[in-house]
């Protein structure tokens, strides 16, 4: 009996195969690259997307400013009356806070220690939302002292992360709440030292024995001479076969909404 | 051509502006239609501008490189299986 195979197509075979060594050379080549530089195209990649990000930036503003222009009257009147309530509010709280900070400033300046701080305002040019790395891109670079390691802060007391690679005229900032980033920090007023991990998008876990006393709504602040608030506790996990609980937040800010950051420069 | 060259636009826009699923869609848009190998400059480019080494992806800084020539390799493999691209 006569059977018929279909032809094996010896070329295509061999096409495949030199296209799967070609490429397990390139990841094996990237791996070697990762070994011995850190991000070695990262100055070129930001000198192509600076302008774009800057260029959107501006045209963003200018969209925002003419579209305002087009709103009703009757909105207007409805945001305005709201937000002249909320300032009315906000007003007593900022002049009650003014004078805590004064009064621990004096408090502090008794105690002989420094506490001016330089900072830098920076625009954010890229959320973490655009990569899985949970970074934040910002619009100063070393052209206006900024080093690595410098922290960066959200509405004045709210730190969200360091920077950790610095351009000409641009950063990239790492994240606290960057996935299996560790970092030291003091919960509330019993001011218990605790670690919290990032756990991606803002949002963080720590890990603390059972019978530390935390509640929620507690305030996490970084080990530091000025304040720098780090989250507010919003749920604790507690199981009776665990002699730890979990303590999970998220921080105050939402950073992909963030517009404007601060960096603190480092002396 | 004008297809690619357009998807190609919109890919170093999102990665630019978009979240990074919304570039990974593309991506996979780009390499239905064609065997696009410039997807791996893409995820170079996407890789330096926002990596940095993570415990999470045991401090590998091209996860977006090894992503697209991963799916590139699969594409391709699929190409050659499914009759649609064959006929």
């Amino acid at each position: 009996m006569k059977m018929n195979f279909r032809p094996q197509n010896r070329l295509g075979k061999r096409r495949v195969i030199k296209k799967v060594v070609f490429i397990l050379l390139l990841i094996f080549l990237l791996f070697i690259v990762n070994m011995f530089f850190s991000n070695p195209f990262s100055k070129l990649a930001n000198w192509v997307a600076s302008p774009i990000w800057s260029a959107k930036q501006t045209s963003f503003n200018e969209v925002g400013n003419f579209t305002s222009l087009l709103r009703s009257k009757k909105s207007l009147y409805k945001e305005n009356k709201a937000l002249r309530e909320q300032l009315i509010e906000v007003e007593y709280l900022f002049i009650s806070n003014s004078a805590l900070e004064l009064e621990n400033n004096s408090l502090k300046e008794l105690l002989n220690r420094e506490l001016d701080k330089d900072t830098v305002l920076a625009t954010v040019l890229s959320r973490p939302n655009a990569s899985p790395y949970d970074t934040l891109v910002i619009d100063t670079g070393y052209m206006d002292g900024i080093q690595i390691g410098d922290s960066v802060l959200a509405y004045g007391d709210f730190v969200i992360g360091r920077i950790s690679n610095v351009y000409s005229n641009s950063s990239q900032v790492k994240l606290f709440s960057s996935p299996g980033e560790k970092t030291a920090v003091i919960i509330g007023t019993e001011d218990v030292p605790a670690i919290a991990e990032g756990v991606g998008a803002g949002n963080f876990s720590i890990k603390i024995p059972r019978d530390t006393t935390v509640i929620q709504d507690d305030i996490i602040v970084l080990p530091n001479i000025n304040l720098q608030v780090f989250g507010v506790v919003e749920h604790i996990i507690t199981s009776p076969a665990d002699s730890f609980k979990t303590i999970l937040f998220k921080n105050p800010v939402n950073i992909n909404h963030l517009k404007w950051v601060e960096v603190l420069q480092s002396k | 051509m004008i297809l690619r060259i357009f998807l190609n636009i919109f890919i170093l826009t999102s990665i630019l502006f978009f979240p990074w699923w919304i570039t990974l869609g593309i991506v996979l848009i780009l390499l239905a239609i064609y065997n696009a190998y410039e997807v791996i400059v893409w995820g170079v480019f996407a890789d330096a501008l926002y990596s940095i080494p993570l415990v999470e992806f045991f401090n590998i800084q091209f996860i977006f490189t090894i992503t697209f020539v991963l799916l590139l390799v699969i594409s391709s493999f699929l190409k050659k299986k499914v009759i649609f691209y064959n006929s």
